[in-house]
């Protein structure tokens, strides 16, 4: 057979065109086919810069987010709220869980890694889950005692993951899962079965409470779970709130990831004061930076939280951010971000770590928020501030035996996400209660920022809600925006003498206590009471918007954008856009330019546009999602996975759902 | 007002103002119940979904009595009267729990409220024409 000439042009041609149409689907499906992430710590990373690479949701596209799956892990007391779906309830429900629990909050980031979705649960409880449907793979009950025993509510903020540099063939828990407990005992569990790691501590568990020698007048509680850097894992700490003047003090441990071993502690206060105080404990999350091996810790303030006369001596490391040298615990640089901390400003989210470029060089950076609204941009290698700090006069105590700071660290910039002044009266909530908000603005002290506790009452803003919470902001490393979302809260601080305190709350209850506001410091003279500013009806006393969500150029330290964030919902009623909600919980950026986002007390889910704050999306989910969503892409798709756990400081309305989003086939 | 007139000359009067009314209201407290007890309405198990069920009911109560004519002069003054205010604030209500759905049975509502009013008007010189 002869080739016709003619074929023989056209061949070449079309196999031309066929492999170009081959190459074209190629690169289009690897742009909507997203690569695989992990989502491993709290924070996405150990940097907390809580970012994601993944570009597959797009600001264009967002809008068809669908949930892929829920679940509900069964392990929530609702206290006051019915459970949102008792049928889904009852497929994982603990069947010992006492009647009596004390309710639950959830503020866990679920962890992606190992293929697997990880959680933790307030009944203290691993749920290892298939990320793309949500199916449980196994569970680990941890057996965990279920009271309350330092904070009011049964408490978790998810698990760790670790795995070893170089995994042994065939042998259990060569990755493992983390999870601690209300009585700070540290579980460690084989990522791959949910089998307990005997080899870890004692049977698998290590009880920071042997530990607990200095004022036990509690145990402690490990909420937050671990940060796990090569083999070490650094476990701090949570306590009782307010309870004593003296309290254990703020030990942060480090432990080996495989045995549980103690390696170093780290002491906040200085062996001969620490009897004499407490507290100044690392409760929320830290960062790492791999490449120096430097652990970043965010310090809380000492006890007894509004009074300080017991502890009048210098305690540099209270309330600061504070660089430790991972191998020994020694300290690098601390910077105190508040002195004689009045205010329980404890600094309270992991340090998130950035190159920031500036007028024309690369800084190493850290950029801590604070309840008290600052933002802290530092030189991470020194502590030394990239942007101005200066120190500036604070009013002065007139509280017997206390002696305030006469000066307080004050960042000019970025602009604090709030001001020196509380925002003003609301005058609807002022008519709408017959003028008791301005009279009670008239009743009380007030002399702007770092206005301290007084015997009359002062007016404190921002309150101990903050600012900013345990969320803290999210980086784009590339662009180098920070995003930040805040709360303007008013809160009245007022000491008792302790005559007058045992004289008010003698006939109370403990929800009569916990509701009118009273905590009693006991060993310090005064007790105190704090409430937020609120009208008879419940209304704030001070101007909307209540939270916001702001941008911020690291480069130039300018604000780019602040809005309005969420909506306040009461009696299901949600108010104006523009007043915005309290938050809790943080926001996670992507590559594509969006932020995804829970924390408002509306009970929404929303994703929002980096250049602008709008809102492109949202969705519905069972109570608030207070802590951050895990961003990660699973056999070529990018999901969303929020843990709808809900606190009381937002809302009663708590839950046990996990509802994972992604755009639909 | 001539109300108390038209209900003397015609106790058995209904036209479809009232129970439009009703209907709706009906509705109303279907959508509200569904609401209160489904999960995920953002308003499941709220004060607000409650208070909207019971003034959904109230208004439907109103639409029957208004509807049967069992009521006349001036207690059918203050039912209308009331009736208005309970679909203005069952409405402003919706608006704030963002249910879109009862906020348009509502305004469904409040035209039979006002069909129910105009009719009345319309037929009350007529009757005393004959």
């Amino acid at each position: 057979m002869s080739r016709s000439p003619q074929l023989g042009k056209v061949v070449p041609q079309t196999w031309a065109a066929l492999l170009w149409l081959l190459l074209m689907l190629v690169v289009a499906s690897a742009g909507s086919v997203a690569q695989e992430t992990t989502w491993p710590t709290f924070n996405g990373d150990l940097k907390a810069q809580k970012y994601s690479p993944l570009t597959q949701i797009t600001p264009e596209n967002v809008g068809r987010l669908r949930p892929a799956w829920r679940m509900h892990t069964g392990d929530v007391n609702p206290n006051s709220f019915p459970p949102p779906d008792f049928s889904a309830h009852t497929r994982n429900m603990v069947p010992n869980a006492p009647k009596d629990a004390p309710p639950t909050v959830w503020s866990a980031t679920p962890l992606f890694v190992n293929d697997t979705l990880y959680l933790g649960t307030p009944f203290y409880r691993i749920f290892a889950l298939e990320p793309d449907t949500g199916r449980t793979k196994w569970i680990y009950d941890s057996k965990a005692v279920l009271e309350a025993l330092t904070q009011p509510d049964l408490k978790n903020r998810g698990v760790a993951y670790w795995q070893a540099e170089t995994m042994a063939p065939s042998q259990p828990c060569q990755k493992r899962v983390y999870i601690g407990t209300m009585d700070a005992k540290l579980h460690s569990v084989d990522a791959d079965t949910g089998k307990v790691c005997e080899d870890f501590g004692n049977g698998g568990i290590v009880d920071l409470n042997v530990w607990n020698t200095v004022n036990a007048k509690w145990p402690l509680s490990i909420l937050q779970p671990p940060t796990v850097f090569k083999d070490f894992l650094f476990v701090g700490w949570a306590g009782k709130d307010w309870a004593d003047e003296e309290a254990p003090p703020g030990t942060l441990f480090a432990l080996d990831a495989r045995t549980g071993a103690l390696r170093w502690t780290f002491e906040v206060l200085p062996k001969d004061i620490a009897p004499k105080t407490g507290t100044a404990n690392i409760w929320a999350s830290m960062s790492v930076d791999p490449a120096s091996e430097v652990l970043y810790i965010p310090v809380s303030s000492p006890s007894a939280n509004f009074y300080g006369g017991n502890r009048l001596a210098p305690l540099p490391l209270g309330t600061s951010v504070t660089a430790l040298r991972i191998a020994t615990g020694e300290v690098i640089w601390s910077r105190q971000l508040v002195h004689h901390d009045l205010w329980d400003y404890d600094t309270n989210s992991a340090p998130t770590l950035v190159d920031i470029t500036k007028d024309g060089s690369t800084i190493p950076a850290v950029v801590q928020t604070s309840k008290q609204g600052f933002l802290y941009v530092l030189n991470r290698e020194t502590g030394e501030p990239i942007y101005p700090i200066e120190e500036r006069p604070v009013p002065k105590t007139t509280v017997p035996t206390e002696v305030s700071s006469p000066t307080q660290p004050y960042v000019l910039l970025p602009k604090p996400v709030v001001g020196d002044n509380w925002p003003g009266l609301f005058t609807l909530a002022d008519i709408a209660s017959l003028g008791y908000c301005s009279s009670k603005a008239k009743e009380l002290v007030d002399e702007g920022r770092f206005t301290p506790p007084s015997l009359k009452g002062s007016l404190t803003y921002p309150g101990t809600v903050g600012g900013v919470e345990w969320g803290g902001g999210s980086v784009d490393p590339n662009k180098q925006i920070f995003v930040v979302n805040y709360s303007s809260a008013v809160m009245i601080y007022k000491l008792l003498t302790r005559e007058d305190y045992d004289k008010a709350t003698s006939t109370l209850s403990a929800t009569e206590l916990a509701n009118g506001g009273y905590f009693p410091m006991s060993g310090a003279p005064y007790g105190v009471q704090l409430t937020t500013f609120l009208n008879p009806i419940g209304m704030p006393c001070w101007k909307p918007p209540y939270g916001s969500i702001s941008a911020y150029d690291l480069k130039t330290g300018q604000q780019l954008w602040n809005k309005p964030f969420g909506q306040v919902q009461k009696w299901g009623f949600y108010m104006p856009k523009s007043w915005g909600s309290i938050t809790i919980g943080g926001p996670v950026i992507t590559a594509s330019g969006l932020i995804f986002i829970g924390a408002s007390v509306d009970s929404r889910v929303r994703a929002l546009d980096l250049k602008t704050g709008d809102v492109l999306w949202e969705a519905l989910v069972s109570a608030p999602a207070v802590a951050l969503p895990a961003v990660f892409a699973h056999k070529g798709k990018q999901y969303v996975v929020f843990a709808a756990g809900g606190n009381s400081i937002l809302s009663p309305r708590v839950s046990d759902e996990v509802v994972a989003f992604s755009l639909p086939d | 007002m001539s109300g108390g007139i038209v209900l003397r000359t015609e106790p058995n009067y209904t036209g479809i103002g009232s129970p439009l009314m009703a209907f709706a209201a009906l509705l109303g407290a279907v959508v509200s119940i569904y609401n209160y007890i489904t999960p995920l309405t953002g308003i499941d198990g709220t004060g607000g979904a409650l208070l909207v069920i019971i003034s959904s009911l109230l208004l439907l109560g109103a639409g029957i009595i208004l509807s049967a004519g069992w009521v006349s002069g001036a207690l059918r003054i203050i039912l209308v009267v009331l009736s208005a205010l309970g679909i203005i604030g069952t409405a402003f209500a919706a608006y704030l729990l963002e249910s879109q759905e009862l906020l348009f049975l509502m305004i469904v509502c409040a035209l039979g409220w006002l069909i129910y009013l105009f009719q009345r008007r319309r037929r009350a010189p007529m009757r005393g024409a004959q």
